[in-house]
């Protein structure tokens, strides 16, 4: 593997919400100023996780580390994540935006992926931005079974000040059912068209869930981590996600501090066909860069 | 195998290098993964990671990258048209290529709106000596509009529409009635920008003339493509560089593992002519 850092300047929000292929350009943002640097390399053991790095537009000792979200999610949510962390990276954050092993552009495939080595992974992450730029303060965003994998890698390393767990999966069984029943929604459509006979128990919306992630799911509940994942935790649930009072419970009961909100907006990890593929939902964005940086202080 | 992050095109577009090894790529084509619609460059269901790895084992060094305004890449700034900006980029990613791993030939890849794209990218640019076009050329047959017409009417029987389907409100009926003309006039779908089919048959023609090979690969997931649909739209091209490959039981995007299996071994062993 090839050491290389690649750098870019990356812009504030290219806003292509309008995108439409014959169109002049116009209305996408075209400011230059303020560019912020950003680098695309492969980190942690053996270099095999691939990251974006991005630079604080001001100088800053406080890092956010973002996880993905999983499968057919992570494809859903991409564009709002980066938009997440440029706007983090604008707001005086390094960041770190990584792909799990066996995921996006990391080595491996799903066979050799489970919940513990994706924990590992964002253990790896937050060291990684932490020794790299020397950082005072991390903070670790996740969405959905990223939120999930963000608490546990938090309770692992116990080295995380802020924990915000956007519509966290609680109970990795109810979604393992959920993710079931959309892709069988799906697969009933398909079969409708005459297509989809080739089904396999193991792909769900387009990844495969092996015996070994199937079984991590099946017996993961949020609130049964051994340890306090942050001091800090923030809350955030969109009105089709599963509400998570008995995690925030279990918080609080530890002594952490949570703040809990409930807003609406896309819920970009489960869009629907008549979602735009360039949906964002810019209130839960500024929700959690306004907690964050409200909260580092 | 080995894999690095890449920034180039003024440090503006973000891509992944997938290089063979050394011994084994001397003078094939470099392959260049282009964006299907808005997902970025990992392909759906990350199938541009496995097929580039597994072209990788088969010697092909590839890049996979976003297009700005795509992915990890911004927008461009200099308000060109999406379509001009796309075939700049395009352009600058051969370049960078060109330079970092001495490629002199492309293969370029594209799914849906990536296909439009390899298409122009490929008559505009004659390094480019073969394609992997998937679900493109979306022009409507009058065949097609009959596949549509038998879908709208096994839904309605499916559904024990029987007074909506004879009555003389039917939708369907109505369509029936149209022109056949009118059903079978060319045009983009789902607002993709295309040439009209005019221009896709004489560039197709230029394309085989010059020698490029091009793998066309259809699934029955847009309301214009059957297993004979390329042949019905193009019936002038008749080439032994182009082959075409029909996915029955495959979804637009390759949802289905099994159906991404079979793809991969399809382009590898098409992509196999260049070595």
């Amino acid at each position: 593997m090839t050491p290389e850092q690649a750098t870019l300047p990356f812009m504030a929000e290219d806003a292509i919400a309008s995108h439409s292929p014959k169109g002049n350009g116009q209305g996408r943002a075209s400011n230059l100023d303020g560019r912020e640097r950003a680098r695309a390399r492969y980190f942690g053991p053996d270099r095999r996780l691939f990251g974006i790095f991005e630079e604080a537009a001001t100088p800053s000792d406080r890092g956010v580390v973002l996880c993905h979200p999983h499968g057919a999610d992570y494809d859903s949510a991409f564009r709002s994540f980066r938009i997440l962390g440029t706007r983090f990276s604008r707001a005086g954050f390094h960041v770190l935006r990584f792909d799990y092993l066996g995921t996006g552009d990391s080595w491996g495939d799903t066979e050799d992926a489970s919940i513990g080595q994706w924990t590992q992974d964002t253990v790896a992450a937050i060291h990684e931005l932490r020794t790299s730029r020397d950082l005072r303060q991390i903070t670790v965003v996740g969405l959905r079974l990223g939120a999930t994998i963000a608490a546990l890698a938090a309770a692992d390393c116990g080295a995380v000040d802020q924990l915000v767990a956007w519509a966290p999966v609680v109970e990795g069984r109810d979604y393992l059912a959920a993710l079931r029943a959309r892709h069988q929604l799906w697969l009933n459509d398909e079969r409708r068209s005459g297509r989809g006979r080739s089904d396999s128990d193991e792909d769900l919306l387009g990844y495969r869930i092996t015996p070994m992630i199937e079984s991590d799911l099946e017996n993961l509940t949020l609130s049964s981590i051994s340890k306090l994942p942050a001091p800090s935790v923030y809350l955030l649930n969109q009105e089709a996600s599963a509400d998570p009072p008995q995690f925030a419970s279990w918080l609080r009961a530890r002594g952490a501090n949570v703040d809990a909100d409930v807003t609406d907006g896309p819920t970009i990890w489960s869009r629907t066909p008549s979602m735009p593929e360039a949906a964002v939902p810019n209130r839960s964005l500024q929700m959690i860069v306004n907690w964050v940086a409200g909260a580092s202080r | 195998m080995t894999e690095q992050g890449v920034v180039f095109s003024g440090q503006s577009l973000v891509g992944v290098l997938t290089n063979a090894d050394e011994e084994s790529d001397a003078g094939q084509p470099i392959v260049v993964f282009l964006n299907a619609g808005m997902v970025h460059r990992v392909g759906p269901n990350r199938l541009h990671v496995r097929l580039a790895r597994e072209l990788a084992l088969s010697g092909f060094t590839s890049l996979r990258f976003d297009l700005s305004g795509i992915g990890d890449s911004p927008a461009r700034t200099d308000g060109a048209s999406l379509r001009d900006a796309a075939l700049r980029d395009v352009r600058d990613a051969l370049a960078f290529i060109a330079k970092e791993r001495h490629g002199s030939t492309f293969v370029l890849v594209g799914l849906c709106s990536g296909a439009d794209l390899a298409f122009s990218a490929a008559l505009a640019d004659k390094r480019v000596v073969g394609g992997v076009l998937i679900d493109g050329f979306p022009y409507h047959t009058f065949r097609s509009g009959m596949h549509r017409r038998a879908r709208q009417y096994a839904w309605h029987l499916r559904g024990r529409n029987w007074r909506k389907l004879v009555g003389a409100d039917n939708p369907v009926l109505r369509r029936l009635r149209r022109s056949p003309k009118a059903v079978a006039s060319p045009g983009s779908l789902r607002q993709r920008d295309v040439p009209s089919r005019e221009e896709a048959t004489a560039g197709l023609h230029a394309l085989t003339e010059r020698g490029v090979r091009l793998l066309v690969v259809s699934t029955p997931d847009r309301d214009y493509s059957y297993r004979r649909h390329f042949a019905d739209t193009f019936p002038t091209v008749r080439s032994d560089l182009v082959k075409v490959t029909f996915f029955p039981d495959a979804d637009h995007t390759f949802t289905l593992r099994a159906n991404q299996d079979r793809l991969i071994r399809t382009i590898t062993e098409w992509i196999s002519c260049f070595q």
